[in-house]
């Protein structure tokens, strides 16, 4: 060992060194107290063995000074001292001695306390060494977490979540949260909220929800149907994750231009349907596996469709709600949260309030998620994106134009009409060209508006009237499934190309299909009468584009989209 | 949670009793890997009528137990559901994947 003698007598200070040498130990010299505390910062010694009486800082004085410097570490100091009392005893162990010698030295106890002290000595650097271990890992981990959290909040945006339509609750149960709730509106503005439970909870369960928000997020801007994002975010859950970690899902659909929603649960606990007093209207029980049970190709999405009633509520909410825990091991319960619905606008707080009743002291041992996923009679954000539509007079004739940039041709045969999204696929294809990526969602509502048209009205030949009365959008969506299910021939020809007339760039959408047409002169001779039948959606297509044509029997028709303003 | 095993005539079967979540992982991969392991066992069934309470890691437990079994050409059944059980098993529609009885 290292050891620091301090002495002022010259001769004591040459036996201890002595003595020390002998014991095979390297020795270093201080001759009073303030010279002990220069030597003890040059050489660090293991050990101090220290005079108590010295002129000027005596021992005591010294010892606790080199306390202060070494701190957080511990400095072994033995006093020495000619006065063998009680009180000299005590003062030394305060000091923060770690024992006391008294002259005159024996040689066999000098060597024995600085032995039993070597063995604290290895134990402090033992345990020194393995805290600075924990430490680092304690510090890395921290580190790593830090940077986790700033990528989950990052790519989990909740903008979406800010819609007027919806109220929410997410509390994790860790500082990560193995439920998601996403929400996002879609071109035709459709709200999408999607609430997901990934196995287990904490950072684990978070990362098993990332490739759910990204997925969902992507396809609702770009327009796809609820199954279409059903069954890809169970194809990418299913490539990503090993056997056992699955995510339940449940996806809410609001169409308030429609006027019906959809509602899609894999093993969620049952969602409910609420009207203005509180009372359920609908239940949506778990009908399918939770996603990344089956492969990509097993699985089909089976949503339900109710019509919208305004003043209808939906809820949604992770197991984590009704399973949460009281002292008593009493689960909070359906019962519990059907009960704080009476109150339409209230009925967050009170479902917290409640909860946090119930709970008292008690930590919820799962994440808590909830979502109310309103119906308003107006949907303002919509009703805010259409206030900005220009009432141009919309031109019936199209013009010849010799100046073409490009051109693209799509013909869709039934086994692919039935089996793709067509919208989006062909607005993912258009919107590539240069300069139309920014009109997107008016080219969506275009192109999503004359495709459905030609489908509903060309191919499948469904009446329109079908879609008044009361439940009148929940009977067409059926009849249309059932005719597309059983439809064998025909297709969907949609040319895009464009063009400049007298300088101005458009974009101009020709779609055919092969069903019989209709007597376009007649329903476009009344204005009111059109403007009823066909919806708000051939409306807005005439608002948006500067031209509008219907040629043939009616089973083509060609719109011209200005690319100059935005 | 604990778990007893038994074997007659190459059926096994595992009786779960106590709580089956995330901390049970390591008693019952121990358990079920003895009986894939056996060459002699045929069919594992799994009792869960001492189950107290089950969570979505039990589940996926399950899962990976019954893609370990499908490989091994064991047949695997849930049997004896309390009715907590059959109720975390029927939100999850798992009655789609395993024979419940």
């Amino acid at each position: 060992m290292r050891i620091l003698a301090v002495d002022d007598t010259r001769a004591n200070l040459v036996l201890l060194q002595a003595m020390l040498k002998r014991a095979g130990h390297e020795v270093v010299t201080a001759d009073n107290g303030e010279h002990s505390l220069e030597v003890f910062q040059q050489e660090s010694p293991d050990l101090v063995l220290m005079d108590v009486m010295m002129p000027g800082m005596d021992g005591f004085e010294a010892a606790q000074r080199l306390q202060e410097i070494a701190a957080p570490r511990w400095v072994p100091i033995i006093f020495i001292s000619a006065a063998a009392t009680e009180e000299y005893y005590i003062k030394g162990h305060q000091s923060g001695g770690a024992d006391y010698l008294f002259k005159p030295i024996n040689q066999v106890i000098l060597n024995t306390k600085i032995e039993s002290i070597k063995r604290v000595v290895d134990m402090q650097n033992t345990l020194a060494s393995q805290n600075k271990v924990l430490q680092e890992y304690v510090d890395k981990d921290e580190e790593e977490r830090r940077i986790s959290r700033h990528i989950m909040e990052h790519m989990a945006e909740s903008k979406g979540l800010e819609d007027p339509m919806i109220r929410y609750m997410l509390t994790p149960a860790e500082q990560f949260s193995g439920d998601v709730l996403c929400a996002a509106r879609s071109p035709s503005n459709r709200l999408f909220v999607l609430l997901g439970d990934a196995v287990g909870h904490g950072l684990a369960a978070a990362i098993n929800t990332l490739p759910i928000s990204g997925t969902f997020y992507s396809m609702v801007y770009k327009g796809f149907e609820l199954s279409t994002i059903g069954r890809e975010l169970n194809r990418r859950i299913k490539e990503t994750m090993p056997t056992g970690c699955f995510v339940a899902c449940g996806i809410v659909m609001i169409d308030p231009a429609e006027s019906y929603v959809e509602v899609w649960n894999a093993g969620l606990p049952t969602f409910y349907c609420v009207d203005s007093h509180g009372h359920v209207s609908d239940t949506f029980e778990s009908n399918q596996l939770p996603l990344g049970v089956l492969g990509g190709n097993q699985y089909e999405v089976e949503s339900h469709i109710i019509s919208y009633q305004a003043g209808n509520q939906i809820i949604m909410f992770s197991d984590g709600l009704i399973e949460a825990e009281n002292s008593e091991g009493e689960f909070f319960g359906i019962e519990r949260l059907l009960s704080c619905l009476h109150h339409p606008e209230n009925r967050l707080d009170d479902i917290k309030h409640s909860l946090g009743e119930f709970l008292g002291d008690e930590i919820p041992h799962d994440d808590v998620t909830l979502a109310l996923v309103d119906m308003p009679s107006v949907d303002t954000v919509a009703s805010e994106a259409y206030e900005t539509l220009s009432d141009d007079v919309l031109l019936t004739t199209i013009e010849e134009s010799s100046e073409i940039d490009w051109k693209v041709n799509f013909h869709m045969g039934v086994s692919e009409i039935k089996s793709l999204d067509l919208t989006p696929m062909l607005l993912g294809i258009i919107t590539q060209f240069r300069g139309l990526e920014s009109h997107n969602q008016k080219l969506f509502l275009i192109l999503s508006e004359l495709l459905n048209n030609a489908l509903d009205h060309g191919l499948l030949e469904l009446d329109s009237a079908l879609k008044t009365g009361p439940d009148a959008f929940e009977t067409y969506l059926n009849a249309r499934q059932s005719r597309l299910r059983e439809i064998e021939k025909g297709f969907i020809s949609i040319t895009a190309c464009k063009i400049s007339i007298n300088g101005t760039p458009f974009l101009r959408i020709t779609i055919d299909d092969s069903g019989k047409g209709f007597d376009y002169q007649k329903v476009f001779g009344n204005s009111a009468e059109n403007v009823q039948m066909h919806g708000r959606g051939i409306k807005l297509v005439k608002q948006l584009c500067h031209a509008m044509e219907y040629t043939g029997n009616g089973n083509s028709v060609t719109v011209d989209y200005s690319l100059e303003d935005n | 949670m604990n778990i007893q095993t038994s074997t007659s005539n190459g059926q096994s079967v595992m009786r779960l009793n106590g709580r089956f979540d995330f901390n049970s992982h390591k008693v019952f991969r121990e358990s079920y890997q003895k009986l894939l392991d056996d060459s002699s066992v045929k069919s594992i069934a799994m009792d869960l009528s001492q189950v107290e309470y089950l969570d979505s890691s039990a589940l996926g437990m399950l899962l990976q137990l019954k893609e370990k079994a499908d490989s091994s050409n064991k047949v695997l059944k849930l049997q004896n559901c309390s009715q907590l059980a059959k109720d975390v098993l029927a939100i999850a529609n798992f009655d789609k994947l395993f024979e419940i009885t």
